[in-house]
């Protein structure tokens, strides 16, 4: 029931983008040149310093594409679902979406699905690929096995955090600044966890945990030390991403209900 | 003219609804320095590099993370609002200069954004992780001149963006491309003494070195005296070039005005 009213929802969304179908591409050419600049950036970082905690630009590479795909992933099903949340409910548009027969997150989610992060997915994509590629790992099908459910981990990891801030709308309503904040903590799982002290260490592991998006599943498959995890927890770091979603859904609805209005 | 000093006025205030937002951005600010000190401290940290030492990048770091929020790169998201919701049509009519209005507006948030944000965090930064002063009283005063040239192109680039707008019907692609432009061609993350050679001839040639490197480099002491004069010809080449190609588009982007909404 709820799959197909996803299916629907999405249906009527690409309907919508392809109103403007010279728009959409554009803007995801652009949103590719944007990203472009950030991996020439760090290639260019990578060219004059070999390597930084003892990763390679390949190795940073698919460090850096791992965070970006799993961000795309999962901001597509949250990030302007929740930053878009401010408006709704300052003008008391949120109200209509209570009083439908379905639940509210589950429509909330599909109805702002967002394709524009198909840029976001096909160079980050590209990049993890060559980096694969590049590094000639001798991997087993257990270590695509693990990229993958570190994939959809992160994206989860991703959405469940985003879902978390969107709640706090309903206490606060002014969250943007707090949107920003989640990209500027972002912005740290860029580069390899070792470099950072041993409190930004604990604060991305346990505080907000996005480490487990790119660092640890990286860190494990390319071999290098991990500090705050051992080794043989390998396989429970892709148990992250539904554990935080779980809570961030649980979080959302518990403030949906007992959310009074904004007075608008 | 005080009309418009009434704009910037306005925008100040307007800001200051916002104050309790001031923790969280100092927090925001102080995240980004500690990204990129920890990074220079990974990478020159023991014994340094050949030419720059970590206290030079730590302050490299500080000044290009403040300067950003000084930066006038609201201007093209403001022009789309007007345009799409068609507010623009009474601001056309209104007896005063758009642009400029524009400009003072802007110049009101960056107002802002130094006193409650950039202060304070350099206050914090330099505590906390140690700031060199200004190579020498020559160079300090040019690093004034190039702050003021980083908002007048960063204003210019942001408004050409929104002029384009007027054909493009959104600013969504344009402002993206032109933030990928300057990631990769400001120099503020990483210096432009860093770059490739081939990349470091383009980026020295562009507009876009003035939104980062440039006055930290000033600051820093990294140009002698004929560079400084060459950076500066330079960068107001650079500010006639855009403001006559800005004011050429305004004539014509007037006249293809459409009223998307209202």
């Amino acid at each position: 029931m709820t799959l197909l009213l996803f299916s629907k929802l999405v249906r009527l969304l690409l309907k919508e983008k392809m109103e403007y179908r010279a728009d959409f591409v554009l803007s995801a050419f652009a949103q590719i040149i944007s990203y472009a600049g950030d991996y020439i950036v760090i290639w260019l970082f990578m060219k004059q310093f070999n390597s930084i905690a003892g990763w390679n630009w390949p190795e940073i590479a698919l460090l850096y594409s791992i965070g970006l795909f799993t961000y795309a992933l999962g901001a597509s099903f949250s990030f302007v679902q929740m930053s878009g949340l401010e408006g709704q409910v300052r003008e008391g548009t949120f109200d209509t979406l209570l009083i439908k027969p379905v639940n509210p997150y589950l429509y909330l989610i599909s109805r702002g699905f967002n394709l524009a992060y198909v840029a976001h997915i096909s160079i980050s994509g590209t990049v993890l690929i060559w980096a694969i590629a590049q590094l000639n790992l001798q991997w087993s099908w257990t270590d695509y096995v693990y990229l993958l459910l570190a994939l959809i981990s992160g994206a989860m990891i991703h959405a469940g955090l985003l879902t978390a801030i969107g709640a706090t709308t309903f206490v606060w309503v002014r969250t943007g600044y707090l949107f920003s904040l989640f990209f500027q903590l972002k912005e740290f799982i860029s580069y390899p966890l070792p470099i950072f002290g041993t409190v930004v260490q604990l604060l991305l592991t346990v505080g907000v945990p996005l480490a487990f998006v790119n660092f640890y599943p990286a860190a494990f498959l390319l071999s290098y030390e991990t500090s705050l995890i051992p080794h043989w927890a390998k396989w429970l770091v892709p148990l992250a991403g539904p554990l935080i979603y779980g809570l961030g859904y649980r979080f959302w609805m518990y403030g949906a209900n007992k959310y009074q209005g904004a007075g608008g | 003219m005080s009309t418009y000093f009434m704009f910037t006025l306005k925008a100040f205030v307007n800001q200051l609804a916002f104050r309790s937002e001031v923790w969280l951005r100092l927090l925001g600010n102080y995240f980004a320095i500690l990204i990129q000190v920890e990074i220079w401290r990974a990478v020159i940290g023991n014994g340094g590099s050949a030419s720059t030492t970590v206290e030079q990048m730590i302050t490299y770091s500080i000044l290009n993370t403040l300067l950003f929020a000084l930066l006038l790169n609201r201007v093209s998201s403001k022009v789309d609002g007007s345009l799409k919701s068609g507010s623009i049509a009474s601001e056309l009519i209104k007896p005063l200069s758009y642009p400029l209005y524009l400009l003072f507006d802007g110049l009101g948030q960056s107002l802002y954004q130094f006193i409650f944000t950039v202060i304070p965090s350099l206050i914090l930064a330099w505590i906390l992780f140690g700031m060199l002063p200004p190579a020498s009283t020559i160079h300090f005063i040019a690093f004034l001149g190039a702050l003021l040239m980083a908002l007048i192109l960063s204003f210019l680039l942001g408004y050409l963006v929104s002029l384009l707008a007027f054909w493009f019907l959104s600013h969504f692609a344009l402002s993206w491309t032109l933030g990928g432009l300057i990631t990769i061609f400001s120099g503020s993350f990483l210096p432009l003494w860093f770059y490739s050679p081939s990349w470091a001839a383009v980026a020295k040639l562009l507009p876009f070195q003035y939104l980062g490197y440039v006055p930290a480099a000033i600051y820093l002491g990294n140009q002698n005296e004929a560079e400084l004069w060459r950076t500066i010809a330079l960068g107001l080449i650079w500010i006639i070039l855009l403001l006559v190609v800005a004011h050429w588009l305004w004539g014509k982007a007037v006249r293809r005005l459409i009223v998307q909404g209202g």
